[in-house]
């Protein structure tokens, strides 16, 4: 999907349903399939292995307390396939575009140079992991508790490296606040078809949500 | 003792890259432009890349060390003498011969990235490996260590060695270069000859070359006696 308006708005919508309903999320799984290239989103999902035991964990915890932890594992992974999605097709430079079209040259420029700056470094620090456990493996050193420490230390030094670099590099071309921008998207007809392909997934969505609070809710019934 | 690759290919969003030939034994010059694959190659060589098509074989290979671009990635110390422990080695020793003499308890990431490389670079060179492979060796260094480490590269070895560098100025001797170019591994052969058809070549060597002077390696020393002969 080229155009990061619609990526961005059908990737706030595709979370929301697949948060409030388990209806929701399988609709929003399907048009992950559908209209992504979801293939290449599998290969990323070992960036995202640490989030996925998370969910796998705190499911099993809500299935044996109160039995909704199936629902709320298949819920919770759904947002993170759309997640991984969504940073595999970040382009370099949109975030500002984005910023400056939907807030103008000060708030949105500022907003969209914070988001840029979010994302290469989050693009920076999964290229300095992956160096990192290939510099363990050379030296035969298990990534264990105590490789962790200066692994993590080398990561938090260089981040911190890059920013104070981004911080002078920004003062050095005078950036004080805001900045001219003119800005320019691709919307070619599929991403129009899959935007708007995510209203029908919205309203499954809001269907089961909405039946839930009349019908299903002791909290709502006990209101009423 | 030898590295084959056998019709490799490795593909990434929009790059690709194939490769195909032998690395024997001595030292080898694998040359390309900035983003040209020259890291994502030595990563497959030694085997930290899965490869799309192909194979590579490591025959008579024991011990095989990756130098990785940027320093920083190989720091698995707090300290500097831990980061010598770390590679095997005996801190006293390593430390005064690359100018860090009273510098065991400094943690390695306060060092500037020249320290740190020249740190790491005597810690690989301190061990002997079948098969090295040196990742932009060049990058951050000064001049005088560049030729210190040419120096180092000159001495004859019963191993393989693979640089792969876009240094253009201060090179060691080689006994072949390689060349990526458009998204393929190029074999230039040995040199005086490599050098006619090393599109990449350093300004220099291309005058030289053009002029008739082909130097008959790459060192500076080669370059001033063929820059010098009458």
């Amino acid at each position: 999907m080229q155009d990061v308006r619609i990526r961005i708005g059908a990737a706030a919508v595709l979370s929301c349903s697949a948060f409030v309903s388990l209806w929701g999320a399988a609709a929003a799984f399907f048009w992950f399939l559908l209209f992504t290239p979801w293939l290449k989103s599998i290969r990323r999902l070992r960036f995202a292995i640490g989030v996925f035991v998370m969910i796998g964990i705190i499911s099993l915890l809500l299935q044996t307390m109160n039995g909704s932890g199936f629902s709320y594992g298949i819920r919770l992974s759904i947002i993170v396939l759309i997640g991984i999605w969504l940073a595999g097709e970040y382009h370099p430079g949109e975030f500002l575009h984005l910023g400056v079209w939907l807030a103008g040259d000060h708030l949105g420029f500022d907003l969209g140079l914070m988001a840029e700056m979010g994302m290469q470094s989050l693009i920076s620090l999964l290229d300095d992991i992956d160096r990192i456990r290939i510099a363990y493996i050379l030296k035969k050193i298990p990534l264990d508790i105590a490789g962790i420490i200066p692994a993590g230390t080398l990561l938090v030094r260089m981040e911190l490296i890059r920013a104070w670099d981004n911080a002078e590099l920004l003062a050095v071309r005078g950036y004080q606040d805001g900045g001219a921008l003119q800005p320019e998207f691709k919307t070619p007809r599929r991403d129009i078809a899959a935007g708007l392909s995510v209203i029908p997934v919205f309203f499954i969505a809001a269907l089961q949500f909405v039946n839930f609070l009349y019908f299903d809710s002791a909290f709502l019934k006990g209101l009423l | 003792m030898r590295v084959s690759l056998d019709r490799i290919c490795i593909t990434r969003d929009n790059f690709s890259l194939a490769a195909d030939g032998t690395f024997d034994k001595g030292v080898h010059l694998v040359s390309g432009a900035v983003g040209s694959g020259k890291s994502t190659l030595a990563l497959c060589i030694a085997g930290m890349l899965p490869l799309e098509r192909g194979t590579i074989q490591r025959s008579g290979i024991g011990s095989m060390m990756l130098s990785l671009q940027f320093p920083e990635h190989h720091v698995t110390g707090m300290t500097t003498a831990e980061e010598c422990t770390s590679w095997g080695c005996e801190p006293d020793t390593i430390l005064p011969s690359c100018g860090l003499k009273g510098h065991n308890k400094t943690s390695p990431l306060a060092l500037s990235r020249g320290e740190l490389k020249r740190l790491h670079l005597a810690c690989i060179f301190s061990k002997s490996y079948d098969l090295l492979l040196l990742d932009e060796p060049f990058s951050s260094l000064d001049c005088e260590e560049k030729n210190a480490f040419c120096t180092r590269i000159a001495h004859p070895t019963d191993n393989i060695t693979i640089i792969f560098t876009h240094e253009q100025s201060i090179l060691p001797k080689v006994d072949r270069i390689w060349e990526i170019e458009n998204g393929i591994l190029h074999d230039r052969g040995t040199p005086p000859d490599a050098l006619k058809t090393w599109n990449s070549a350093p300004p220099l060597i291309r005058k030289l070359v053009d002029a008739g002077k082909s130097p008959r390696n790459i060192s500076y020393g080669d370059i001033l006696e063929a820059a010098c002969r009458t």
